[in-house]
């Protein structure tokens, strides 16, 4: 009854009742949504914070072999799974995987061989989506729900898995394809990284002992060499002074800058042995040309080969070391020497390119037909050349990011092209002072 | 002196080598070890008595460990705690069989401590929470401690204790003894009386709807809240299914709450004792909570997990425990963390265990490991509780 105020009462609490139940079954799923939100978040935070730590892992000095083991820790840690294993196919395309890290699985699970018979790109199962049968993937963790990622490039293989299906453990999905193959994809990463690594430790450790033995071999050459060579620099030095002829101080400052580069070797060899790094400054191409050609105007002479030179008509900077480059151009012209009989003649241009770098063609011309005990051609290069001065010069125009190429057109004809890139090529400001050389 | 190690390696023998690398007393006298469940157990004891051969090593499998060096739940962690000093060296109780009757093998225990405590002593309670690994059966704390209490029979302690388990999806859950590796077993870790313990139960808990009475019930599983399947009342609130088809996922979504004292007093998340939901089951509409302890006719609550709320407790019950900490006299701070408030399964945006690592005073070492369920004073005596963190703070009397 409407009046009776007991009746009332009760009404009124049963209001109170199911709107309290109400609020608080909304408040409930509120919290369960945002709790939701919180965990599917965090799942969605799990490969950047694995690629963070993988590449944090890489940088320490672990090896390839030793990487597997760590980065399933963060996996493990990131996915909140039960069981996990990388695996690899041996050999790759047989579908015969050995699991080469686990986590969750017993130690004899390492020396058993999976057959996975084509073993697909990517995998899952859930409560809600069962295989029919038993698929082979199941038999690497023994669990029910997995979630695999497989490479066919390198036969590597990454599956997690879990017992149940929860609140931790929710039911894996398509979506988790990005997961499990970005994780994947972040161990072969890693792993590359560390072979690459270990192949350039490798080869540095080689370079090193090439360049001790190097440098044992040429202080001992220096030693011997030293003592006569110090006795023709006094002869040349007399001769310098009787004579006082151009020819005579060029071979004089020659003598001086062997001596020196004789007494460092004797002094420091490993220095001298080891390649010298790159001393970049911006210079006047043409006068490192005409440096190098001063270098080898007596060998030409004697030669009887007869030097042509051209430069541009408005003068170019290079971006290079001096020392290098003078070299280089230097092994490049007698190289092609080499190559010339006497009576021949050696062009040497120096142009810019349209693309804005550098060009610098040498290349010779023959007086006639080939003498027939001049050195023949093998795969492009005589054996009378100095193949190690052309080496050098190969190493050299590489490290100023440039382009060498020879050229033996088959009638006895030896080109070089030397290529600067535009980054290292400008113009000469004529009003102000020249690069110096 | 006691001094506590933490690591994680995927290795076993690599994180005991860690763990071990920490401490430097050659020979504890005991060693307190929290393992995370994907580690092989008897490797991961081998190794620990390799590192301290002649040492006892208690403890076991927990989904978690919590140090001031880390914590985590990923299952490879392990947390070591080294006891040095003989006159706060708690002697280990051990006693195996809760897979013939949880009360009976609480009440032998009992009865072991009985004879050895002194009236007043604190004991440390760790048993394997999991009965049957894999099917969410597990050892009732509430039954352990009931036939514990029997078992002491009258003799007072202050008990604190944790549930071991290997993973947060109740999977297994195994114990040290001292020597090996035992399933079904418990220990209990007996102080000298020189070793007191002060104790903050932080929560988490609210309650979201009016008082129901379980109208029937049958040990931990309840059929009817008012005369209505369990199920279809919980259901109904959550405005979702549970429990998936096999009724086998863990719901955590809610909890039921029984409030202690004066029911129409003001919220106050000390007087509530709260019960997980484990299962469901869907043809009996019932579900199934982690602890029998509720009886027939007792008024509960619908308790919704409040991650703002627990976060705040953590705070405030840290900064309680803080304030009790006399540095002269403190010896080690015992976190029994329940593994459902972890981030991944709470979805909190915080970790509340960082929170109690960032905040407690670090004068004081800290062992902590996430567990299956917490024991703790309560009104005068200890029982289990659900979705807590019992933090007990060890001090010389």
């Amino acid at each position: 009854m409407a009046g009776d105020p007991a009746s009332s009462l009760e009404r009124e609490l049963n209001y109170y009742r199911r709107e309290c139940n109400d609020l608080g079954a909304r408040l409930l799923r509120l919290q369960e949504e945002q709790s939701q939100a919180f965990r599917e978040a965090r799942r969605s935070r799990t490969l950047v914070k694995l690629l963070r730590e993988a590449y944090r892992l890489g940088d320490v000095g672990t090896s390839a072999r030793d990487v597997g083991g760590p980065m399933l820790e963060l996996v493990v840690d990131n996915a909140l799974c039960d069981r996990a294993a990388f695996l690899r196919e041996e050999p790759c395309g047989s579908g015969q995987f050995l699991i080469v890290h686990a986590i969750g699985l017993p130690a004899s699970a390492l020396t058993a061989v999976v057959a996975v018979a084509s073993p697909p790109s990517f995998f899952y199962t859930s409560s809600r989506e069962r295989e029919e049968g038993a698929h082979p993937v199941l038999a690497v963790l023994d669990v029910p729900f997995v979630l695999w990622a497989y490479d066919r490039a390198t036969g590597h293989a990454l599956v997690i898995g879990n017992r149940s299906e929860g609140n931790v453990n929710r039911p894996f999905e398509v979506g988790d394809q990005e997961l499990i193959e970005g994780a994947l994809s972040i161990y072969l990463d890693v792993l590359n990284r560390k072979h690459a690594e270990a192949q350039l430790r490798q080869a540095k450790q080689m370079a090193e002992t090439a360049i001790a033995a190097k440098a044992a071999s040429l202080h001992a050459l220096a030693e011997a060499v030293q003592r006569p060579l110090e006795a023709i620099a006094s002869l040349v030095v007399r001769l310098a002074e009787k004579h006082q002829s151009a020819c005579a101080v060029e071979v004089q400052r020659h003598a001086a800058e062997i001596q020196a580069i004789v007494a460092r070797a004797v002094e420091a060899p490993d220095e001298v042995a080891a390649p010298a790094p790159l001393s970049l400054e911006w210079l006047a191409a043409d006068d490192v040309v005409r440096a190098a050609l001063r270098t080898t105007y007596a060998d030409c002479l004697r030669r009887g080969v007869e030097v042509n030179a051209r430069m541009p008509r408005r003068p170019i900077a290079m971006l290079a070391d001096q020392q290098h480059m003078r070299d280089a151009v230097h092994n490049l012209i007698l190289g092609v020497l080499d190559m010339t009989p006497s009576g021949g003649t050696i062009r040497v241009e120096l142009s810019r390119r349209g693309d804005g770098g550098m060009e610098l063609f040498i290349c010779n011309r023959l007086p006639g037909p080939l003498p027939p005990d001049f050195p023949g051609t093998v795969e492009g290069v005589r054996p009378g050349a100095d193949v190690s001065a052309l080496v050098f010069a190969r190493k050299a125009v590489d490290a100023h990011g440039g382009t060498l190429i020879f050229e033996d057109t088959g009638n006895g004809l030896s080109q070089a092209r030397m290529l600067l890139p535009p980054d290292n090529i400008r113009d000469i400001d004529l009003t102000t002072t020249r690069p110096r050389n | 002196m006691i001094q506590v190690a933490y690591a994680r390696h995927f290795e076993a023998a690599r994180v005991v080598r860690l763990c071990a690398g920490q401490i430097d007393a050659p020979q504890p006298r005991l060693v307190l070890a929290f393992c995370g469940g994907k580690h092989a157990p008897d490797e991961v004891l081998a190794q620990l008595r390799s590192a301290w051969p002649d040492t006892p090593v208690v403890g076991g499998s927990a989904a978690g460990a919590i140090g001031y060096d880390g914590f985590g739940y990923s299952g490879l962690e392990l947390i070591v705690a080294a006891f040095n000093d003989p006159d706060i060296t708690p002697r280990a109780l051990i006693e195996t069989g809760l897979d013939n009757g949880d009360f009976a093998a609480g009440e032998r225990l009992g009865r072991q401590v009985a004879a050895a405590a002194r009236p007043g002593a604190t004991v440390l309670l760790l048993f394997d929470s999991v009965a049957v690994p894999g099917q969410f059966q597990l050892h009732h704390a509430s039954s352990i401690v009931e036939g514990f209490e029997a078992g002491l029979q009258g003799l007072p302690v202050q008990l604190i204790g944790g549930g071991l388990l290997t993973d947060m999806n109740l999977s297994d859950g195994w114990l040290f003894d001292g020597a090996q590796v035992r399933k079904h077993a418990a220990a209990a870790l007996v102080f000298p009386s020189t070793v007191a313990a002060s104790t903050v139960v932080l929560h988490g808990c609210r309650p979201v709807s009016t008082f129901m009475e379980i109208t029937r019930i049958d040990g931990a599983e309840v059929f009817e809240l008012d005369h209505e399947p369990a199920l279809t009342v919980i259901e109904r609130m959550l405005g979702t299914t549970l429990g998936g088809g096999e009724g086998h996922d863990l719901s955590l979504l809610a909890t039921l709450g029984q409030k202690h004292g004066d029911p129409f007093a003001p919220y106050n998340e000390d007087d509530y004792v709260n019960r997980l939901i484990l299962t469901s089951n869907r043809a009996q509409g019932s579900i199934t909570l982690f602890e029998p302890d509720f009886r027939a006719g007792a008024k509960v609550q619908i308790m919704s997990r409040d991650n703002s709320l627990m976060l705040q407790s953590v705070r405030d019950g840290v900064a309680r425990a803080n304030a009790g900490i006399d540095p002269a006299t403190a010896l080690l701070n015992i976190y029994i963390d329940c593994a459902g408030r972890a981030s991944a399964r709470s979805g909190a945006h915080l970790e509340e265990a960082e929170l109690v690592v960032k905040n407690l005073n670090r004068s004081v070492p800290l062992i902590g490991f996430y567990s299956g369920v917490e024991i703790a004073p309560f009104e005068g005596y200890s029982r289990p509780l659900d979705w807590t963190g019992v933090l007990a703070t060890l001090r010389r009397n």
